[in-house]
């Protein structure tokens, strides 16, 4: 079982990625805790040794992706929502920004990871593929459909983005 | 694209989500011996390691069988809300029914807890929020997968309501009864508990007119007064119609 320092440190150091994935993810910030708690106690109590850092940010990104999945899965059924319908809002966020948030949250749920995941944590496609256990072709073709709904939303050229 | 990086890059982890989640797996976790009411988090890592842990030598699947739903109480009093719990007993899921239920939710940490130590915080805090009245109605009703136990579970939860309410108002009325899954799950599709769910169909029975949507802002006590209002009339007009017949 990790110390309550190595915990802390983990926390410090990938909070906010946990965050990012609740929010692509959860409806609500009560969920948001659910699922950060139960990300860190498996971490916790994870018996494994991570190769590197890389290794144990991958490992939580993964168990915060499936996570909150299962929430949503769960049998309390899940309302409709864009970023207006969030009871919490602690970000200050810029008009342009909540734009492009609203229409990233608006995709199906696997592209919205997956266009997280490249364009900010800056994963390649077999990375990603391999996190969310899927195929590399089936990646691609979640980032091509994505960034197409994405360039109609938000009439933004994607062309010259790499893959 | 530098768009989507950017307005990510607004999205943090807040100071309070960060130390509450430490505090939640490391929280010292001691029952206290007068069942106080307390919200913090009582022997969650040291019982949910232990479970864990166990299991972690029988099945890869381990923390499924933990996360795993096997049975749900609904609570409806005004707040309404329903938990969720699993096969150790223990609260792994909270949802609310309406407003009140989304703060009785925030405020009060159930997570891995017992469900009838749950149950009875829950009407305690409602009980200092003021939901609690003399006159009130408190149903609880209980869903569970498996109708194994079923009644040891009622028992318990019938247990921890009334010692809970008991200690407050001697005069509230409780109800626990079972429901079955397909009414639960049509409860839970339009958002209402399943106690006042068939509270809202006995009413429409009697009342074509009643929506569900004018129905839902009423307590459930209203509900059952004027469904027994209903009741009352359909027996004098029955009784008239046969005053009516013996001339």
């Amino acid at each position: 079982m990790r110390t309550e320092a190595e915990t802390m440190r983990a926390i410090e150091t990938y909070a906010d990625s946990i965050r990012r994935i609740c929010f692509i993810h959860l409806k609500n910030y009560a969920d948001t805790e659910d699922v950060f708690q139960e990300v860190f106690l498996k971490y916790v109590l994870y018996e494994g040794d991570f190769e590197s850092d890389a290794h144990e940010k991958a490992w939580l990104i993964r168990v915060a992706i499936n996570q909150s999945k299962d929430i949503l899965k769960s049998f309390f059924r899940s309302r409709v929502r864009s970023l207006d319908d969030m009871n919490i809002e602690p970000f200050y966020l810029e008009e342009d920004d909540r734009q492009v948030l609203d229409a990233v949250l608006r995709l199906p749920e696997n592209y919205r990871d997956a266009i997280y995941l490249f364009y900010y944590e800056g994963y390649s496609a077999v990375e990603i593929a391999d996190m969310l256990g899927k195929k590399e072709n089936t990646i691609y073709t979640w980032m091509s459909r994505a960034r197409s709904k994405l360039k109609d939303v938000l009439g933004a050229d994607l062309e010259n983005e790499k893959d | 694209m530098k768009k989507i990086k950017d307005a990510f890059e607004g999205i943090r982890a807040e100071e309070s989500l960060k130390k509450n989640t430490l505090k939640a797996i490391y929280a010292d976790n001691k029952r206290k011996n007068n069942r106080a009411q307390s919200f913090a988090f009582k022997k969650a890592v040291l019982s949910t390691a232990a479970v864990l842990m166990a299991f972690s030598l029988v099945a890869i699947t381990s923390h499924n069988l933990y996360f795993t739903e096997t049975a749900y109480i609904d609570m409806d009093l005004n707040p309404s809300l329903a938990i969720a719990v699993n096969r150790f007993d223990r609260v792994i899921g909270i949802e609310a029914y309406n407003e009140e239920g989304e703060a009785l939710q925030e405020a009060v940490g159930l997570k891995y807890k017992r469900y009838d130590d749950a149950v009875e915080e829950l009407i305690e805090w409602m009980n200092q929020q003021g939901y609690l009245q003399e006159t009130g109605l408190l149903s609880i009703t209980l869903q569970k997968k498996n109708p194994a136990d079923e009644e040891v579970m009622l028992e318990k939860i019938q247990t921890g309501a009334e010692i809970a309410v008991k200690k407050h108002h001697e005069a509230v009325e409780i109800e626990i009864f079972v429901v079955d899954e397909e009414t639960r799950e049509d409860a839970c599709a339009v958002q209402l508990s399943p106690a006042k769910y068939i509270a809202i169909q006995e009413l429409q029975e009697l009342d074509e007119t009643v929506s569900l949507e004018e129905c839902r802002g009423h307590s459930l006590k209203e509900l059952r007064e004027q469904v027994n209002e209903h009741k009352q009339e359909h027996r004098r007009q029955r009784k008239r119609k046969g005053h009516g017949g013996n001339h």
